[in-house]
C-alpha cells in the first residue's frame, strides 16, 4: 500500500507528467469510463444494455481521438459509430428478439478460458509495448498551423488588436503587411490578420486522402456498395 | 502524455473485445465485441499518427471506420438470416459443417 502511494507520488511529481497535467487528468477519466463500460459490455446479461455500454466506449474513444489532436477522426467516429452503427445494432437486437432479459448463460468453463486468453494476450502485448516504447512522449506540434501570404490592407478594415500590435494607430489608407510584421505577432492576433489562413489537421487529411490514398478511397466506396447490396441480398425474404 | 498510455489502453480494450468474442453466444453481441477490437486498433493508429506527427494514422483510422461499417451491415444481415432459419442467434449452435 505504502509502496503504491510512493510510486504514485513519484509519477505525479515527474516533470513530463506535470507538464501535461490537464491532458493526463482528462485521459485518466476517459480511460476509466471507457474500460469500465467495455468490461460491463462483455459481462452484462442484457443485450440492450450491452449496446448502450458500447455506445459509451465509442464516445470515449472519440474523446481520446480529440485528445490526441485528431478532431476529424473523432467527429467521424461520433457520426458513423454512434449515429449509425449503434442504431444498426439496436435494430439487430429488436429484429432477432434475442431474449431481451438475461441471455447468455455462458458456462463457467468457457468464461474461464476466455478470461485466460484475454489476460495472456494482454500480458504479451503489454510486455512488448513497455519493452519497446518505455517512456516515449507524444509531442504535439502547433495544433493549428497558420499560413500567411503578404498582403496590403486598408487600416480601417483591420481588427483593433492587429492595429494595436502593429502600431498603426492614427494611420489611414493602405498599409503593407509583410512576413516580418506577421511573425512578430502573437498567435492569437496572427489569425485575425488578412491573408492568414488557419488550418488544422483536416486540410492535411483531405490532401492525403485525395492524393496519396485515392485508390484505397475509391476501393472503399466500391466496398460499401458491395456491402450494401450483399446485406440486402442476404437479408431479404425469398 | 506518453505514447504508451494510449497503446496500453488500446491493448486492454483489445483483450476485453477478444474475451467478448470468445465467451458470448449471441451473434449480435459477438459483432459488438468485434467493434471493440476494431476500435482498439483505431486508437493505436491515431496514437502512432500523433507520435510520428503525420496524418497517415488518421487516414487509416478513417478507412478502418468505413470498413467496420460495411462489416456490421453484412454481419447483422447474416445474423438476421440465421435467426429467420433457426429461430436463434446462438453462434455455438452453428455446427452444420462439423463432420
Amino acid at each position: 500500500m505504502i509502496a503504491a502511494l510512493t510510486l504514485a507520488q513519484e509519477v505525479l511529481t515527474r516533470s513530463e507528467f506535470t507538464d501535461a497535467l490537464p491532458q493526463n487528468i482528462a485521459f485518466a477519466i476517459i480511460a476509466g469510463v471507457m474500460l469500465f463500460s467495455a468490461f460491463k459490455m462483455v459481462t452484462t446479461g442484457n443485450v440492450v444494455h450491452a449496446a448502450l455500454y458500447l455506445m459509451i466506449v465509442l464516445a470515449a474513444s472519440a474523446a481520446i481521438f480529440i485528445l490526441l489532436g485528431s478532431d476529424f477522426v473523432g467527429a467521424t467516429q461520433i457520426l458513423v459509430y454512434i449515429g449509425a452503427i449503434i442504431v444498426l445494432f439496436l435494430f439487430g437486437i429488436m429484429l432477432t428478439k434475442a431474449q431481451l432479459g438475461d441471455d447468455d448463460s455462458v458456462s463457467s468453463e468457457r468464461r474461464g478460458m476466455g478470461a485466460l486468453v484475454g489476460v495472456l494476450l494482454f500480458v504479451v502485448i503489454g510486455f512488448a509495448l513497455v519493452d519497446t516504447y518505455e517512456n516515449i512522449e507524444v509531442e504535439f506540434s502547433d495544433p493549428e498551423p497558420i499560413a500567411f501570404t503578404p498582403t496590403t490592407a486598408d487600416v480601417d478594415d483591420l481588427p483593433t488588436p492587429v492595429i494595436e500590435a502593429l502600431g498603426l494607430e492614427g494611420r489611414t489608407g493602405e498599409v503593407e503587411i509583410t512576413r516580418a510584421d506577421f511573425d512578430s505577432l502573437e498567435p492569437e492576433v496572427q489569425r485575425r490578420v488578412p491573408g492568414a489562413e488557419v488550418f488544422g489537421n483536416n486540410k492535411q487529411i483531405a490532401d492525403a486522402i485525395f492524393s496519396d490514398y485515392i485508390v484505397p478511397f475509391e476501393a472503399t466506396s466500391v466496398l460499401l456498395l458491395a456491402a450494401l447490396i450483399g446485406a440486402v441480398v442476404v437479408a431479404r425474404k425469398e | 502524455m506518453m505514447l504508451n498510455q494510449f497503446l496500453l489502453l488500446a491493448a486492454v480494450l483489445f483483450c476485453i473485445g477478444v474475451y467478448g468474442v470468445l465467451t458470448r453466444r449471441n451473434g449480435v453481441l459477438v459483432l459488438m465485441s468485434v467493434e471493440l477490437i476494431l476500435n482498439a486498433v483505431n486508437i493505436n493508429l491515431v496514437a502512432f499518427g500523433a507520435f510520428r506527427d503525420n496524418v497517415q494514422g488518421d487516414v487509416f483510422a478513417i478507412f478502418v471506420i468505413a470498413v467496420a461499417a460495411a462489416e456490421v451491415g453484412v454481419g447483422l444481415a447474416m445474423v438476421l438470416l440465421m435467426y429467420r432459419n433457426r429461430k436463434s442467434t446462438d453462434f455455438t449452435e452453428l455446427d452444420m459443417l462439423k463432420g
